[in-house]
């Protein structure tokens, strides 16, 4: 069989399960593609060498009669910045370079006990700060819709490899919109899970107080898939919770449906550029006619919301970033010879641009005689927003909202302004502040270029909310077709 | 000029204690004991701060941290949070360590506000607030380099900073209260303070209400009388010539012994604090469940009111808490708490050891315990040995671990008591016929009894009864 | 107003070496970037708001006290070695 590269997770899984093809075959097809498309869109930073092997074990398991995991067979493309043993995880930095983790992270754990295989390491934002992937030591990821155009970020080679089918499925990392700005730019499916429900051990951390690993896929329901298996209380993760919603699949209340009201952030859609307007509303009048009730809304405090994210994440990354002092591990420079504090500026001066330039506002908005002005009002602002979001979730089901404002930009185009690049993230910072599950699904394109649909509830919600998402994903029905790259 | 004896003196310490009897470290299930283990081998992703490891926080430190702050009368907060304080150094896997201090006020670290009684007047040391917080790794010097070779064994660990308000007045205060703090740790039984850097203390002095010097680097308690010696009359002799006497920090100098400004830096460190974000604020539910081990003051009152020990003999039992533990297991098996309790001072005490620090020790080769002690006590209460031979046995027993009752068999020849008027008798017979001078001086002085009585004792190996020997000598020398 | 001497000293704090042309870029580029932060000075806070939901931990909750046996070899990561020592800079 060929083509087996345009599958989805069921479609694979069944599949190998059902002997139409092997799972070195699909992983072989896989690889051959990599290397034919990847060239053009830098997706991948590491593939992994091994998965050829393990899909041959996966199909010794399946034909000696034992039982395999419920992701048994598909590949998984992991942003790298999250841990994988044995596997260079470099944070798209040169500060590491070399670095090869001793230990896997919580969620590759939980994928390989469900047989899922671990194809390799996706290019991103050098440490997650970006909305484009320009910011990468490794060169940037192309759209592979239009290879002149950004394809979103930080997580940018998790949402281009599902695009161009380099993989059935990625995990990326939103700490302000990371997970879902590449996806909306992408036209795929990336989902933000509420803060805590799944394990950030293992994700090398930028602003621990707002990000979790989120899935990329190309519909809501394989999206779905993966959040099974990854989610979840983990002890090795003190800031995750007991989950309170059921994220099961065959569990869908068709009863609900119907009764879904939604609100349309005014504030959110006011800014958005004609054409990302128009697409809104558009996909609103499609879902509309499935019996939701919608109306506009409001969130006052959200005009604040960036401010405040930018606040606390800068601040929190100059702490975590702290560790790269190139002593312990990082890349080759002995420190004979060396004055320690000279040792270490020099090899910290090894951070890109970006890294370095929140480092620097970070410890500003910690330092002495700014952290009341800074830091506290942008903590107090968080608690506000999450406040009203609160409010707003007891008179609406779901918040909707375009992921960016405007379309997919040239690459370079931002890249010299940096306070213009972060107005990127303005409508995806909410919800990593108030800590709520947020989804991108794709509504269209104009002139080729991806347009995606926010969809956000209240914190646990993730069924009803990725329940719902697949309705108004059906109902929008947009052409799943894939970008011609080959 | 300044009269220096008129200037008011306020010091104020910073103890940081290591919870040794925790198992494991602070954020992590590595060993907490880190001492004689190869170099960087009790290490793992958290303790090393690999890239995406997360802090674990340790229940039983909290508890032990709860304990603490119990036994110094401190305010327990219901949530306490943890912080960051941000600052480079090659000894810090994370160059951050993670505390418990908030330098904006709002107190939520483990306990605040308490207090402890100290030294024969009970005088009273303020506590401001108790904190967790994790320990850094080592850095070792080779020979003759400055470059740093850094082992995270240590990184981790759970310590416990105990800070106090400026009340002390005097270096000596200090030295008592250091002894009681250990006496209180060694009974909550948190800190094993015989370890070696268990037990750490930063003391801070101004003279004079006037600027605050801190002092860092002391090695080890007995070193800060000392230090503090020093500083004040530094201070004071500047204060004298009128020089200024700037806010800085100083390193003890343990050759020199002398303070010596530490390398300046050109700005003060900025720690720029924030709540850390990886571990949730803790609720302290259900504490008044956690019940503190009895502390020394309790247990002082208890063997003066329960046991009629004295007030000294007891206070040397609580300052060594393995002596005091002794005497309860040795009075369960015979209760006999003054002659028990007099035993060990007068006797097992002599033994302790004091090591370079400073520290006693009851050494683990002393084979010494309980059920020794107690045979010992009741062979003499009984009158089947006397109290030299007791002496000798014990000494003996200290290195061998032989129970008395079967050294006693062993070496009946030489440890019996003999009382039997007859043997005594011949004995002294013996001697009168030896020393027929001393015996004829005897009648007249009783000194020279004295002198006979030995030469018994001594021709007896020890055994012949005191008492009895003496009424039969005085007899036996009016019929000479 | 970020200065260039502000630059200067929260370089060295976050100990990160920037070259004059950084300095001269940076420091523009930071400046605007904190002009935005200042927004949040325009936020009205009710005195009134019911306090946010705090996320706890219960004590009973955390981690029980038991070893796991080290098995992280520091070989395996760190690439200067002495001795089983990490080799550090120079301490002056």
């Amino acid at each position: 069989m060929s083509s087996l590269y345009t599958l989805n997770i069921e479609q694979v899984t069944n599949g190998i399960k059902n002997g139409e093809f092997t799972s070195e075959e699909y992983v072989s097809q896989i690889i051959d593609r990599i290397k034919k498309v990847d060239q053009k869109i830098n997706s991948f930073i590491t593939i992994n060498d091994n998965a050829l092997v393990q899909a041959q074990q996966i199909d010794k398991k399946i034909s000696s009669g034992s039982k395999v995991g419920s992701l048994a067979g598909i590949v998984v493309g992991i942003k790298d910045n999250i841990s994988t043993a044995g596997l260079k995880t470099t944070c798209a930095s040169k500060m590491l370079s070399d670095y090869v983790p001793p230990y896997d992270a919580t969620v590759i754990k939980r994928l390989k006990d469900k047989d899922a295989i671990i194809i390799g390491k996706l290019n991103l934002d050098e440490f997650a700060m970006g909305s484009t992937t320009e910011w990468s030591s490794y060169g940037l990821t192309r759209n592979p819709w239009n290879l002149d155009y950004v394809c979103g970020g930080s997580s940018g080679g998790s949402a281009a490899s599902v695009a161009a089918q380099l993989c059935t499925a990625s995990l990326g990392s939103d700490t302000g919109g990371s997970v879902r700005c590449p996806a909306s730019f992408c036209s795929v499916v990336g989902f933000k899970p509420t803060y805590g429900l799944v394990s950030r051990y293992g994700l090398v951390s930028y602003s621990n107080s707002l990000e979790q690993i989120g899935p990329i896929g190309r519909t809501v329901s394989d999206v779905k898939k993966i959040m099974e298996v990854i989610s979840g209380k983990d002890t090795n993760d003190n800031t995750t919770i007991d989950t309170r919603n059921n994220i099961n699949t065959n569990h869908y209340d068709s009863e609900q449906k119907n009764n879904q009201k939604i609100g349309l952030l005014r504030e959110l859609i006011n800014g958005a550029d004609e054409s990302v307007y128009q697409c809104i509303y558009s996909a609103i009048d499609k879902f509309n006619k499935f019996g939701f009730t919608y109306e506009e809304s409001s969130l006052k405090s959200s005009e604040y919301a960036l401010a405040s994210y930018y606040t606390i994440a800068t601040a929190e990354a100059s702490s975590n970033l702290a560790r790269f002092d190139n002593i312990r591990y990082g890349f080759e420079l002995n420190p004979d010879d060396y004055e320690w504090n000279t040792y270490f500026s020099k090899t910290r001066g090894n951070f890109g641009d970006e890294v370095k330039r929140r480092i620097i506002v970070g410890s500003f908005v910690l330092s002495s005689g700014y952290y009341g002005k800074y830091y506290l009002k942008a903590q107090r602002v968080k608690n506000l927003i999450k406040h009203e979001l609160k409010k707003l979730f007891k008179e609406y089901d779901l918040l909707i909202s375009p992921t960016v404002p405007v379309l997919p930009f040239k690459i370079g185009e931002k890249i010299d302004d940096p306070l213009k690049m972060y107005l990127i993230d303005i409508n995806t910072v909410l919800a990593n502040l108030a800590g709520i599950p947020a989804i991108s699904i794709p509504i269209g394109f104009k002139n080729g270029l991806p347009i995606g649909l926010q969809i956000m509830a209240d914190e646990f919600q993730e069924k009803k909310l990725l329940d719902i998402s697949e309705v108004i994903e059906k109902s929008i029905n947009i052409n799943t077709s894939y970008p011609d790259l080959y | 000029m300044t009269g220096s004896s008129s200037l008011p003196v306020k010091i104020g310490l910073e103890i940081h204690c290591q919870l040794t009897q925790l198992n494991t470290k602070l954020f992590c299930s590595c060993y907490c004991n880190y001492r004689e283990k190869e170099i960087n081998s009790n290490i793992c992703p958290i303790c090393l701060g690999l890239p995406g490891s997360l802090p674990i926080l340790n229940k039983k430190a909290v508890g032990f941290a709860i304990m603490i702050s119990k036994a110094l009368d401190c305010k327990i907060p219901e949530l306490t949070v943890f912080s960051r304080k941000n600052y480079f150094y090659p000894d810090l896997p994370k160059n951050f360590q993670i505390t418990q201090y908030d330098s904006y006020g709002t107190s939520t670290s483990i306990g605040k506000e308490g207090s402890v009684k100290y030294g024969e007047n009970y005088k009273i040391a303020r506590i401001r607030r108790i904190q967790l917080e994790e320990d850094p790794g080592r850095l070792v010097y080779e020979n003759g380099r400055t470059q740093a070779l850094i082992d995270y064994n240590r990184a981790g660990v759970a310590l416990v900073e105990i800070v106090t308000e400026p009340d002390f007045v005097d270096p000596k205060e200090v030295r008592i209260f250091l002894n009681k703090m250990t006496s209180i740790l060694e009974h909550l039984d948190v800190c094993n303070t015989n370890l070696e850097g268990s037990l750490r203390c930063d003391a801070n002095i101004s003279i004079g209400n006037g600027k605050k010097v801190e002092i860092k680097n002391i090695g080890s308690f007995s070193d800060i009388e000392k230090a503090l010696t020093y500083e004040i009359t530094r201070q004071k002799t500047m204060t004298i010539h009128d020089i200024e006497i700037k806010a800085e920090t100083r390193h003890w100098d343990d050759k020199r012994k002398i303070t010596k400004q530490a390398r300046s830096k050109e700005e003060e460190e900025d720690y720029r604090y924030f709540p850390e974000p990886d571990i949730p604020k803790i609720l302290l539910e259900n504490i008044s469940l956690i019940k503190t081990p009895e502390l020394p003051d309790e247990r002082k009152s208890r063997f003066i009111n329960d046991y009629g020990l004295s007030e000294h003999v007891a206070q040397v039992l609580i300052d060594n808490k393995d002596l005091a533990d002794l005497f309860e297991s040795a009075i369960g098996i015979y209760h006999s708490p003054k002659s028990i309790s007099n035993w060990i001072v007068s006797d097992i005490l002599a033994f302790i050891e004091y090591d370079s620090s400073g520290k006693k020790t009851l050494t683990d080769e002393m084979k010494i315990d309980a059920k020794h002690i107690a045979e010992i006590a009741k062979l003499v209460d009984d009158n089947t040995i006397n109290r030299p031979t007791a002496k000798s046995i014990i000494s003996r027993i200290i290195k061998t671990g032989e129970l008395p009752s079967d050294i006693i068999k062993k070496e009946k020849q030489t440890t019996t008591i003999i009382n039997d008027e007859t043997i005594l008798l011949e004995s002294i017979d013996k001697i009168f016929n030896e020393e027929k001078k001393a015996t004829l001086d005897a009648k007249h002085n009783p000194t020279a009894i004295n002198f006979l009585l030995g030469k018994i004792m001594r021709m007896t190996k020890g055994r012949a009864d005191p008492k009895i020997t003496t009424i039969l000598l005085k007899k036996r020398l009016d019929e000479v | 107003m970020v200065t260039k001497d502000q630059l200067k000293h929260l370089s060295k704090l976050s100990k990160i070496d920037l070259t004059e042309n950084e300095f001269e870029t940076y420091t523009k580029q930071i400046e605007k970037i904190i002009k935005y932060l200042d927004k949040l000075d325009e936020v009205s806070f009710e005195e009134n708001k019911p306090s946010v939901l705090v996320s706890f931990k219960k004590l009973s909750e955390l981690r029980e006290d038991m070893v796991i046996e080290p098995t992280l070899n520091i070989d395996q990561i760190a690439k200067n070695l002495k001795d089983k020592f990490v080799r550090g800079p120079v301490m002056s």
